[in-house]
């Protein structure tokens, strides 16, 4: 498995990826469905870059990332994240990434924000919690929230905790699954400058699924297009009206 | 913090924000006493069936339906809490740390044992008060040495259902399925003795029978240790032979959803 690009080390390399689910009918003797999720992805995401991938519902980034996440196992094809093997090496992979999944739901709502972020240092096996705790609450803007419960959150609260969830173990690898989705302007805004923040001073690789293009053009060095299941363009440095064209 | 406890904690925390069923449930378990309890008066003491356990009607089916709902516990807190996690949408988070997911299903039932040991241990304290069950405080060590033999053999079973959760994301017909089964030929109610023949063969056939006889036999005044130890003896062979294998299938199952990207669907 290849793990430099153009002479950059790379935080993420895929390589041929293909990914069908099968879905059974629930009478027996019935034709199954089938959804080609992914035929044949080539990804490269250079260390310290934040790289966007956009595509249409239904084009495969949530399946691309699940699968960069060791919770979906592919088909054919080789991924790596930090060097290691997506299948062979998972816990090493987990160990290496944070990962939003783009619901809100993967939090305990009775919980408050700072039992939330408890648990999941433990899970981490994090040896200072209070202090990685207090960290992610400050870059996610939630110290005043810390100790309400989750149920009382706003959709824009939702996303900035369990981006500082993903936050807590300082991974090398950021997985976001469309984190804008939902959030007003200024809260939009707010995780932009907290992802290139991290890229600058953290040195943090960021792959990132977005439906919006003016935050792929704003945030991201490089975006790939998904479409069909397939890496059909790239564009570095781009803005917005190439990636509209790149998407047309 | 151990993740062991981080589990335990965080139960606890959602458990206590539910009020009202974490009370229901503790009455609930009272109602089922009261009911052994009068049930009881009916049932003249000394029966011959009764005599290797004491003799006493009240004993019996306060152990028998205190260990049923502790064993219960054993057969459902693994597909429950895993259950309930793919219903909320937290499995995913869970799943991407870096965790063996047997790990974190065994960590995910330490509440509910926690919560059943303690209302296993009010239940007999309060029976024992109220209706002056016959229990023999001195062999109290031997009997929950072979009320954990047991809990180990239920287990096994009940990670093997959290297999069919996985797989299925349904396995509440099943475990009610096992439940029943237990409670109708386990001796709960009744010694397995007064079953037509084919129906003890069939009760010598599963842990509960065991473990119930078991753990009877070491609280009564004078427990004949061959008989306990034929029981757990039974009872090991069952956690030594499933437990590993209850495992390897539960890994099995979560390979195949990974590979069927079915893993967070409920």
């Amino acid at each position: 498995m290849p793990t430099r690009s153009g002479g950059t080390a790379a935080a993420v390399v895929v390589a041929g990826v293909a990914k069908t689910f099968v879905v059974r009918s629930w009478r027996p003797n019935r034709p199954t469905a089938t959804v080609e999720a992914l035929r044949g992805v080539d990804l490269t995401v250079d260390r310290g870059t934040i790289h966007g991938v956009i595509g249409p519902n239904g084009s495969g980034k949530s399946t691309l990332l699940r699968i960069l996440a060791t919770l979906v196992v592919a088909d054919s094809g080789q991924a790596a994240v930090g060097g290691a093997d997506v299948v062979t090496a998972s816990l090493d992979v987990r160990r290496a990434i944070g990962f939003t999944t783009g619901d809100e739901r993967s939090l305990y709502w009775r919980l408050t924000a700072r039992q939330n972020l408890e648990f999941a240092a433990a899970l981490q096996h994090i040896t200072d919690p209070v202090d990685a705790i207090e960290t992610a609450l400050t870059t996610a803007n939630l110290v005043d929230s810390a100790d309400r419960p989750v149920s009382g959150f706003s959709q824009g609260m939702l996303r900035r905790l369990g981006l500082a969830r993903a936050l807590l173990h300082r991974p090398a690898v950021l997985l976001l699954d469309e984190p804008s989705r939902s959030l007003d302007p200024v809260a939009r805004d707010d995780l932009h400058a907290v992802l290139l923040d991290l890229r600058t001073a953290g040195g943090v690789t960021t792959l990132i699924t977005t439906h919006d293009l003016a935050e792929a053009a704003h945030v991201c060095e490089k975006v790939s297009v998904l479409r069909d299941g397939r890496i059909v363009a790239e564009r570095t440095n781009a803005t917005e009206r190439s990636l509209r064209k790149a998407l047309a | 913090m151990s993740l062991l406890t981080a589990f335990v904690k965080r139960d606890f925390r959602l458990e206590r924000s539910y009020r009202l069923a974490f009370v229901t449930q503790i009455a609930g378990a009272f109602t089922t006493l009261l009911q052994a309890g009068f049930l009881s008066h009916l049932v003249p003491s000394q029966q011959h069936a009764l005599r290797p356990y004491g003799g006493d009607y009240f004993t019996f089916a306060l152990v028998g339906t205190a260990a049923l709902s502790y064993f219960s516990v054993a057969l459902g807190s693994f597909s429950g809490s895993l259950g309930q996690e793919q219903q909320q949408g937290t499995l995913e988070a869970l799943l991407v740390t870096p965790n063996e997911p047997r790990r974190l299903l065994l960590y995910g039932a330490a509440w509910p044992f926690l919560f059943a040991t303690i209302e296993l241990i009010l239940y007999t304290t309060v029976g024992a008060l109220l209706f002056h069950a016959h229990i023999a405080y001195d062999n109290l060590a031997l009997a929950t040495g072979m009320l954990f033999l047991t809990l180990a053999a239920f287990s096994a079973v009940g990670l093997l259902v959290s297999s069919v959760i996985v797989l299925t994301k349904r396995a509440g017909l099943l475990t009610g399925m096992i439940g029943s089964a237990f409670a109708l030929f386990g001796g709960v109610l009744y010694p397995i003795s007064v079953l037509p023949r084919p129906l003890q063969w069939l009760a010598n056939a599963l842990p509960m029978s065991h473990g119930l006889d078991g753990v009877r036999r070491a609280l009564t005044a004078t427990p004949d240790m061959g008989a306990i130890g034929q029981d757990a003896l039974v009872l090991a062979v069952f956690a030594v032979l499933l437990t590993p294998l209850a495992l390897q299938v539960f890994e099995w199952a979560v390979a195949r959803a990974r590979r069927q990207g079915s893993l967070s669907h409920y």
